[in-house]
């Protein structure tokens, strides 16, 4: 098989943040990956090549926080359906006003489920995200 | 001879709102040291007859040294707690919590919840239309446990 080049690091899982390809020099460890701006998380480290779609990864990630949320606080609840909204509209290019538009919207749903939600899982489904935007630039384009 | 239990007298607590120095009996909520001073504080699922239910996140306010904000309707004031309810993170936060919850439930009969719009500048239709309701059999296949 030919070798491909490594794309991005998913540390920590779902509710982790993504690092560059370039950035394989993260010590393992919590004061390594904090002073790098990461997280062990559950110690998942997922490797992917520059065969992924980001859009279908994020969209997947989205889609498993709107499925496990309990529902019982309304920024978690409601906000994980809007965060897949809005990154469903981005990938697709459909977006209610400008790209830009949404992205900035997407930024305040995550920044709600972060800072309101009760527990967790909620304050951390927007860090895959919010990694994959700021640290790997996957929107860009869209901005 | 009727004799009443008054108990232990309750001790007075001093911590910090919006910069001024307020003293609650031991034991008060944030929310409720809000309400003796006359600072408003929109809730939702507060009641005062309830057990905090903790669920709304519209009362969020920001205390020093937390990592995320706080529900103003359950946690209890702390000597030397430094609260602000007027942070743009805790006005932020408000805001969002309004616009998801009308985006996706009726408040047409909600108390107050119009003046609150107005103050926070809320507008639940920035998500955009409402999906129709989907086929039932399309959502029992998309229903949890399958993660895509």
């Amino acid at each position: 098989m030919p070798e491909r080049p490594l794309k991005t690091v998913l540390m920590g899982g779902a509710a982790g943040s993504f690092v560059r390809g370039d950035e394989l020099d993260i010590p393992l460890t919590f004061e390594g990956t904090r002073d790098a701006g990461t997280t062990l998380g559950s110690g998942v480290v997922l490797a992917l090549d520059d065969s992924v779609d980001m859009g279908d990864i994020l969209l997947r990630i989205a889609g498993f926080f709107r499925d496990e949320s309990c529902g019982q606080c309304v920024p978690c609840r409601v906000g994980t359906v809007r965060q897949e909204e809005a990154l469903a509209r981005i990938t697709a290019g459909k977006t209610l006003g400008t790209p830009a538009d949404d992205l900035a919207l997407l930024r305040e749903v995550g920044q709600v489920m972060k800072d309101a939600s009760i527990c967790g899982l909620g304050q951390t489904a927007w860090s895959a995200v919010e990694s994959a935007i700021d640290r790997l630039r996957v929107f860009e384009e869209s901005k | 001879m009727t004799v009443t239990e008054l108990g232990l007298p309750l001790r007075l607590v001093d911590f910090e709102l919006d910069g001024q120095t307020v003293r609650v009996p031991e034991g008060s909520t944030i929310l409720e040291a809000c309400t003796a001073v006359g600072t408003e504080i929109p809730t939702l699922c507060y009641g005062d007859t309830l057990a905090p239910v903790n669920a709304c996140r519209v009362c969020m306010v920001e205390v020093e040294g937390a990592r995320t904000l706080i529900p103003s309707c359950s946690r209890k004031v702390e000597p030397g707690m430094k609260v602000h309810t007027d942070t743009e993170r805790a006005k932020h936060s408000r805001k969002l919590v309004l616009e998801l919850l009308g985006s996706s439930t009726d408040l047409s009969t909600t108390p107050k919840v119009d003046d609150w719009y107005g103050d926070y500048e809320a507008k639940p239709e920035r998500f955009g239309p409402q999906a129709a309701v989907a086929d039932s059999a399309e959502r029992d296949a998309r229903e949890a446990g399958r993660h895509n």
